[in-house]
């Protein structure tokens, strides 16, 4: 072996052993992660008045991390998840990711509610390259065009009206009234739902009503519906307001076919419309709560186990769902795991079945992975599946 | 505009509440010069709490009585604890009315934490609907109504021929005059808040039980209320009642007629209007200032 051989090896072995440790370097000091931990961070509503969505949100991500904690979590690491409260209000949710990102160092923010807050929070997002991943809301804005640190999994609001209507339109449905909170985000999900009508029926009459946001006294309301006479009524709104409406016009015996979007599918409006909401339909995110998917079977035993708390319920299963397939998007990130790397690792997901929610695909180009949804209905005091899951933009 | 009477039957029978809630106010203010923006909230308090009496097995007659006494008595504890030591004054109103504010949004995150944020259905006292010119009105509403009337006649007579209403008419008129007349101002303050968070209890109970027991229960109905002080008179009794009533009747009318979207918008610009020609209110007098 010649000398000039062994110097050039020594080099080789110097450079090699440099790469590693700066590549060692890397993976230590990347935000949030060390060898046997990642740290994610969230934001909800944990107070105030959407609590109501945000509390179990944040259980069924309790639930999906515990369990998967307790089976070794992803790849030896375990996931931390720290949460912060915004009570629904813009400038918490930014003073949130400040902390989170500045103090926390957390990796990225994961299944975050809820649409209006969360965006605020993105200029210093991008500003700081963190990935927003599994958000619990959405809008058709953070996906089109394409952000490079958003990735999701829930169908959009919009998709969901487009569905209902469509809905409503294949079921001979020919004078549909679109009653929603009058409130630019509603309106703009309500408007979605013509389109559907027309894509399935183009003689049906579709009406818009917009309604004062906190309305709780619908009794005129329900009169001046009475006197359209609608064979079928989408309401885009609260639950609250919806089970209000509904039991005005059981009261008023106004007979029509009643819709909602997905945001309403819980057990709350079964408990507060009673028999006002049965034969309500919608369309879910995910399968039925008491559905025998093993998936959904794993998330009762994980509620129970980790947030024991909280029954389940839709909105627990959906962010467990979102959870479960965060945590696959980490898994398929390549080493060292940074805020690049993560990103790749969701771009590599691909018809990812989480036996909850629709089939996720995400690309470069498409960073939306599902725009699926499953029709319900309240039968006998239930939710009840019809059928299998449908792209919600699609002609089915 | 053939289902006007409906429309008013539905307006009156949402008013009821209104008028209470109104009435409450009216009632605090006149004894200790407080406008009480915790009233709302302590009267939720006062329904949470008979919600878990139901829960325990207390009937509903029961459980009502429970959120009155609780109501009440909650009222006395803050007319003591946080108003009555800032003193009289102009500057202290101002401070009780900041110090009540801050004792809403206290009372509502307590709630949320003891209760939880998702909203408890209550049975309706008799199930069922009845027909009112042509609207089917719940019982429920039907009941509520007539015990919000009746809890008015109540006050009315209470205030017109009890020795302690006249006591309280008196120290409303003037605090000093009473006093030397030997009227104890603090008891009749106390008794004064117990009577108006009482009253907005009773309100909060028979809303809840319509929709559901939440926290933010009466802040709609509150919102509502205040319209109702205003356009009645914040110094009259009566017209607190009657601008309860009328605002639930505007409301419904705006809504069923004019706009579901701006009803609010439609009943504050005929308050407004009202106000500009009689900035009293219809039934409510001339404040003078004491020298």
């Amino acid at each position: 072996m010649s000398k000039h051989f062994m110097y050039r090896l020594a080099g080789a072995a110097v450079l090699a052993a440099s790469v590693s440790i700066a590549s060692l370097a890397v993976a230590q000091d990347a935000p949030g992660v060390s060898k046997d931990e990642i740290k994610l961070g969230a934001w909800s509503a944990l107070t105030g008045q959407f609590a109501v969505y945000g509390v179990p949100g944040v259980a069924g991500q309790t639930a999906y991390y515990g369990s998967l904690n307790e089976a070794g979590g992803i790849n030896g690491r375990k996931i931390t998840v720290i949460t912060e409260d915004h009570a629904y209000n813009p400038q918490q949710a930014v003073a949130a990711a400040r902390k989170l990102v500045d103090s926390d160092q957390v990796l990225a923010i994961q299944g975050s509610y809820a649409t209006g807050p969360s965006a605020a929070t993105f200029p210093y997002l991008e500003e700081q390259g963190v990935p927003y991943i599994m958000p619990y809301g959405g809008a058709l804005d953070w996906y089109e065009p394409v952000r490079p640190l958003i990735v999701g999994a829930q169908t959009l609001l919009d998709y969901q009206a487009r569905a209902l209507g469509r809905w409503a339109g294949k079921d001979g449905f020919k004078n549909v009234l679109v009653v929603h909170a009058a409130v630019a985000a509603f309106e703009k999900v309500a408007s979605n739902v013509e389109p559907g009508v027309r894509s399935a029926s183009q003689d049906a009459k579709v009406e818009m009503m917009p309604v004062k946001l906190g309305t709780t006294d619908y009794a005129p309301i329900a009169l001046e519906i009475a006197g359209k006479k609608p064979d079928a009524i989408v309401f885009i709104g609260t639950i609250i307001e919806l089970s209000a409406m509904a039991k005005e016009l059981k009261q008023q015996n106004v007979q029509t076919q009643l819709f909602t979007y997905g945001g309403n599918v819980t057990n709350d409006l079964i408990n507060l419309g009673g028999e006002a909401v049965e034969g309500l339909r919608s369309v879910s995110l995910s399968y039925t709560i008491d559905s025998d998917q093993p998936a959904v079977q794993e998330y009762r035993d994980a509620l129970a186990k980790f947030a024991p708390n909280e029954k389940p319920d839709y909105g627990s299963l959906l962010t467990y769902g979102l959870a479960k397939i965060a945590a696959e998007g980490i898994r398929l990130a390549d080493e060292p795991l940074t805020r690049e790397s993560l990103v790749k690792g969701f771009e590599k997901l691909k018809d990812y079945d989480s036996g909850i929610l629709g089939k996720v695909t995400i690309t470069p180009e498409n960073h939306l992975g599902t725009t699926q949804v499953l029709r319900v209905e309240i039968k006998d005091g239930k939710w009840s599946q019809i059928g299998e899951f449908i792209d919600s933009l699609g002609e089915w | 505009m053939h289902d006007l009477l409906p429309v008013i039957a539905a307006g009156i029978v949402s008013g009821s509440a209104y008028a209470l809630l109104a009435l409450g106010i009216v009632i605090i203010f006149r004894s200790t010069d407080t406008v009480n923006f915790a009233i709302g909230d302590t009267a939720t308090l006062g329904v949470f709490v008979s919600v878990t009496a139901m829960q325990a097995g207390a009937p509903v007659a029961v459980a009502l009585l429970i959120a009155i006494t609780f109501a009440g008595f909650f009222g006395v504890a803050t007319e003591r604890l946080l108003v009555r030591p800032l003193g009289p004054g102009h500057k202290s109103l101002f401070i009780a009315l900041v110090v009540t504010i801050g004792l809403g949004l206290l009372i509502h995150a307590a709630i949320g934490a003891i209760w939880g944020h998702r909203p408890i259905t209550i049975a309706p006292m008799v199930p069922g609907t009845v027909s009112v010119f042509g609207v089917a009105l719940t019982w429920n509403k039907v009941i509520a109504t007539a015990i919000a009337i009746v809890a008015m006649v109540f006050v009315a007579w209470f205030f017109r021929f009890t020795t302690v209403g006249v006591a309280m008419r008196a120290s409303a008129e003037d605090h000093f005059a009473a006093r030397v007349v030997g009227i104890n101002p603090g008891r009749i303050a106390a008794f004064a808040w117990a009577l108006g968070c009482g009253l907005a209890a009773i309100a909060a109970f028979f809303l809840a039980m319509e929709t559901s027991a939440n926290a933010n229960l009466t802040i709609s109905a509150l919102f509502r209320a205040f319209a109702g002080v205003f356009l009645g008179g914040l110094t009259s009794m009566p017209g607190a009642a009657v601008g309860g009533f009328a605002i639930g009747i505007l409301d419904n009318i705006a809504g069923r007629y004019l706009s579901a979207n701006y009803r609010d918008t439609i009943v504050f610009a005929v308050i407004v209007a009202v106000l500009f020609i009689k900035p009293a209110g219809f039934l409510g007098a001339g404040r003078k200032e004491r020298v």
